[in-house]
């Protein structure tokens, strides 16, 4: 795992509100996330998950602490508008459509003022409601649409500008559990198949139970991190734990004798890539 | 509870609340220049002291009356008058006031004593110290123009010794200044004429006989009771009725504002009224509450204009050209009137808006989502700008509505004063005229110039011909304006008044009348027309194409002078070069010799004369008034959209837009309403001009121009407004700060 793949790190990432009463929002937040990722931030409200979002996206300034997103150091970059058009989208808990704009509309709107052509901002609209499902109901407004509908909007319009990184607060926080499953599995293959990576806010276990990894928050700091595997890495753990696992680990006769070559090669690889 | 309501959304309410205020200030200020004309006017007449007032029968006002003074000794001598005063009233021109009243009163008579001296002598005293004709000015003109007893004053051309200070508690004569009535006539130009006649009575009980008796002696006479004298004076009703139908105008956008503010207002709270619906608030509470927000509303913008409008009363007061015609302190009555509209104003703008409230069903009002971004849209039409107005169509027509009136206002406006200019331009010039001379400084109304003048200017080098020609206005049949051109039969400029029917005039005792003014008096071509009861045989219509002239008529230039009692006068003439491009050269050398005319080019006539500069600028006030009542307007409205789409603004910044881009949207939009109203106040002024132009006693009058130039700088008002209404609206938008505007509940 090379520098290159790291998309976001913060270094000693400090926010404080308020002159008067402080609020330290953000008390020293070391993290990193690499390319190709889908994990969560979780906590209780208050506990600076938003924050931590809202820097990441160049939303606000840290009050100290750095944030370098693809290598570059946000401090440093001069258009942060651009920087936002171009490198994040943005899914937030209320859809936050434009009500007098069609979904399709909806869509363009992050691509108005970018260098892309009238034409090919609305084929890419359409292609990517299409991706989300949503292709017969492009040119309905937001208040045409179920909640599940307009936050897949949402998300189409997240992907516009094809940035590297998109950032989720609360997603499903107003949708029904079916709803909410559908959009974080609509998320999950588009983190497969665009290999967009991305970084969901939410205080629901249960959707962090989907994401890779989880980063758990508590009064401003990142207290612990688990890595969630999905059922098939579940059992490739307890397999490795065992006996056989560990014995092909560690390359015992054992092992070599009861598998072919080949069978054993693949077996190592996998649990190579499982251990660490 | 009510002042929570107009609190919640401060920046709403002061912009509604200016408008009124703007409103109540036009009502009371120009209420007040009314008030002081009447006030001026009552004084002329039952201040006098006099029990009767002779006065010229068809003279629009007093100060176009002119009586022949021999009628005063007719009239001493009639039983049961006891005594006869002259009166002469003019305008004059005198350092920086170019409207000075000036009266001229008989020094022994019994009118003028009225004038109190408090300083100095009176006009009787002949002993002018240091030489020089005797004035007396009032006590404000002298503060005003910080003059003292022993001081010159200049009237025109003509130099006057201060001989004393008066005061009478009246501005509109403490304003002035007294002559005697030669010198008054001297002035005026008419000399051996007053404007009035005041008489005394031995017994009040004869008052109806000796009334009678006059009438009956001189029929082209009014008498009235010194009394009645005010009422009588048309020049009042048109300043009551101008003064109304600005702070109308003032009123009705204000209330336009007042209502969207309401009606915007009612609909944020639309879960709130369910609310109190469903806790047990009846109808009639919830109709009292909205009532309520909106009377206070407007009865605190109603004491904030009265505010302006005392210091706008103030400020104008202290300035000696108008001060004359103000009165002294504000009539209370005016306060009250204003205060009494604004209130009028907030019901009856409320009633809408706490009528839907009321009407409010309590459970689907409380499941009202919208108050942020406006209601959900269901149908697309047109643009992303048009979409945005269309979220509260309600809003955007109001706003709309305040926009095109004050558009409507400024075209009409615009429209009258350019019709005017133009036609005087025309009549004063004609065809194949290079230059026009009026008497310097003075009205156009009240211009006179000796006709051996205009015999001298004839004889200077490089004129071809000069010809002088008199105006007038008189009352015929119905017309209240009929304006009468008396010309020389044979000269050049009767040429322009093209007969068409009958033949050209040739003689005194002749008229040709205009077509408009045939048509509308029903008269031909042989019959008799009788202008101040003397009669003038038609014998010729014309066709000119100037409103001014086709709604008059023409007579020969002595019949004028005669009619008008000004003999060897004129208003106006005209020079008739050999070399046209000698225009400058010519103009110089009779200005220098004759410093008491004003001469222009043709063209140029209208860019020189002070009256038609103040028309012009009096309906660019007016327009200007209610552009800055639509402004507040505009600008509350675009304060009213950006602030309720705080959270589309912050998702718009965080989907990467730039300020600059933000800014722009708000800004489109408001150009694009404004634009919208400027069009439909275009059409409505359009449509407005129409049927005043086929209004036959305004179209004898002026005929109303519509022109490119007039389309262009309203539509470019428009604009500006929208602009300046926009602006600091879109500066606000454009900057939030994008994770405190997402949080924007």
């Amino acid at each position: 795992m090379g520098e290159n793949d790291v998309i976001v790190e913060t270094r000693n990432l400090v926010k404080i509100y308020g002159d008067g009463a402080q609020v330290r929002a953000l008390n020293g937040v070391n993290m990193r996330v690499v390319r190709g990722e889908f994990i969560s931030v979780m906590g209780p409200s208050g506990s600076g998950k938003s924050t931590l979002l809202n820097m990441i996206g160049a939303l606000d300034r840290p009050t100290s602490g750095q944030v370098l997103v693809n290598g570059q150091d946000l401090g440093e970059v001069r258009d942060l508008d651009g920087f936002r058009a171009r490198t994040v989208g943005f899914v937030f808990q209320l859809h936050n459509l434009i009500p007098t704009l069609t979904a399709r509309e909806n869509v363009e709107v992050p691509m108005v003022g970018q260098p892309v052509g009238r034409a090919e901002r609305r084929r890419r609209a359409e292609e990517l409601l299409a991706l989300v499902g949503l292709a017969d109901r492009m040119d309905h407004l937001p208040a045409q649409l179920s909640g599940g509908e307009r936050q897949r909007v949402a998300i189409a319009r997240a992907l516009a500008n094809r940035p590297s990184l998109v950032l989720a607060d609360e997603p499903t926080g107003d949708l029904d559990s079916r709803s909410g499953a559908e959009i974080i599995q609509l998320m999950r293959r588009l983190n497969r198949e665009l290999g967009t990576t991305f970084i969901l806010v939410t205080h629901d276990p249960a959707v962090a139970r989907q994401t890779e990894r989880v980063l758990v928050m508590k009064d401003g700091r990142i207290v612990r991190e688990h890595h969630v595997g999905t059922p098939f890495e579940e059992d490739l753990k307890a397999f490795r734990d065992s006996g056989l696992g560990q014995a092909i680990l560690a390359g015992d006769d054992v092992a070599r004798d009861l598998l072919t070559p080949e069978e054993y090669e693949v077996l190592l690889r996998l649990l190579r890539r499982i251990a660490q | 509870m009510i002042l929570k309501g107009l609190s919640r959304r401060k920046t709403r309410t002061l912009l509604t609340l200016l408008g009124v205020a703007i409103a109540v200030a036009a009502i009371v200020s120009l209420g007040a220049l009314a008030e002081g004309l009447t006030i001026g006017y009552e004084a002329l007449g039952t201040g006098s002291g006099a029990d009767l007032l002779v006065a010229d029968a068809d003279a629009v006002d007093i100060v176009f009356s002119a009586v022949e003074e021999e009628v005063g000794e007719r009239l001493a001598g009639l039983p049961g008058v006891k005594e006869v005063d002259r009166m002469v009233y003019t305008l004059a021109a005198t350092e920086d006031v170019p409207y000075f009243i000036v009266f001229g009163y008989d020094p022994d008579g019994f009118a003028v004593r009225r004038f109190r001296i408090v300083e100095g002598e009176g006009l009787s005293t002949r002993s002018a110290p240091h030489g020089g004709r005797p004035l007396l000015l009032g006590r404000a003109a002298a503060d005003d123009l910080d003059k003292q007893v022993g001081d010159t004053i200049r009237l025109y051309e003509t130099t006057f010794r201060i001989v004393g200070i008066y005061e009478t508690g009246t501005p509109f004569e403490d304003g002035a200044a007294v002559v005697t009535v030669e010198d008054a006539q001297r002035l005026s130009g008419h000399p051996h004429q007053v404007n009035a006649f005041l008489i005394k009575l031995r017994d009040l009980g004869e008052l109806d006989r000796v009334r009678e008796r006059i009438e009956r002696l001189f029929p082209d006479l009014t008498v009235t009771r010194s009394s009645d004298f005010a009422e009588n004076q048309e020049t009042l009703a048109y300043t009551r009725a101008f003064s109304w139908a600005v702070s109308f105008l003032a009123v009705l956008i204000g209330g336009v504002g007042v209502m969207n503010t309401m009606l915007m207002s009612v609909f944020e709270r639309t879960r709130e009224f369910g609310t109190l619906r469903a806790v047990g608030w009846n109808r009639m509470r919830v109709l009292g509450l909205v009532l309520g927000e909106s009377t206070l509303l407007n009865g605190l913008g109603g004491v904030l204009g009265v505010g302006l409008g005392i210091a706008a009363f103030k400020a104008v007061s202290r300035s000696p050209a108008v001060s004359g015609f103000l009165p002294d302190t504000l009539p209370p009555a005016l306060i009250v009137q204003g205060l009494g509209v604004a209130l009028a104003v907030g019901l009856i703008s409320g009633i809408y808006p706490a009528w839907w409230a009321s009407r409010l069903p309590p459970a689907e009002a409380m499941r009202y989502e919208g108050s942020a971004g406006g209601r959900a849209p269901r149908v697309r039409v047109g643009a992303a700008v048009l979409r945005n107005l269309l979220r509260q169509p309600t809003r955007s027509a109001l706003t709309m509505l305040g926009i095109g009136i004050a558009i409507t206002t400024m075209v009409g406006m615009g429209a009258l004063a350019d019709g005017m200019i133009a036609e005087i331009e025309r009549f004063v010039g004609g065809a194949n005229v290079h230059l026009v001379g009026m008497q310097a400084d003075a009205s156009i109304d009240l211009s006179t110039i000796d006709e051996r003048i205009v015999r001298r200017i004839a004889a200077l080098p490089g004129v071809k011909d000069a010809e002088g020609f008199l105006t007038g206005y008189a009352t015929v049949g119905d017309l209240p304006f009929f304006v009468v051109f008396g010309y020389p039969p044979r000269g050049y400029g009767i040429q322009d008044f093209t007969v068409v029917e009958g033949e050209p005039l040739t003689a005194n005792g002749q008229i040709i009348l205009g077509r408009v003014a045939a048509e509308n008096l029903n008269k031909r071509v042989g019959e008799t027309i009788r202008i101040f009861d003397r009669p003038f045989r038609i014998v010729g219509i014309y066709e000119t194409g100037v409103p001014l002239q086709d709604g008059g008529g023409v007579i020969s230039l002595r019949d004028a002078q005669n009619l008008f009692g000004q003999p060897h006068k004129v208003s106006f003439f005209s020079v008739r070069l050999e070399d046209p491009e000698a225009a400058q050269a010519v103009k110089a050398s009779i200005e220098s010799r004759f410093p008491e005319v004003m001469v222009s080019e043709s063209t140029k006539f209208a860019e020189n004369v002070t009256d038609l500069q103040l028309t012009k600028a009096s309906t660019w006030a007016i327009a200007l008034l209610a552009l800055v009542i639509g402004g507040a307007g505009m600008m509350n409205t675009m304060g009213m959209s950006v602030y309720e789409r705080t959270r589309e603004i912050g998702v718009l910044r965080a989907l990467g837009w730039r300020r600059s881009r933000i800014l722009g949207m708000i800004l489109r939009e408001s150009l694009v309403l404004s634009l919208l109203g400027g069009v439909g106040g275009v059409v409505a002024a359009l449509v407005l001009i129409f049927l005043m132009n086929q209004n036959p006693t305004v179209a004898g009058f002026v005929k109303m121009r519509f022109s490119l130039d007039l389309l262009v700088q309203t539509l470019l008002t428009a604009f500006v407004l929208g602009g300046l209404g926009g602006i600091y609206p879109a500066w606000r938008a454009s900057r939030l700060q994008p994770v405190e505007a997402l949080r924007y509940e």
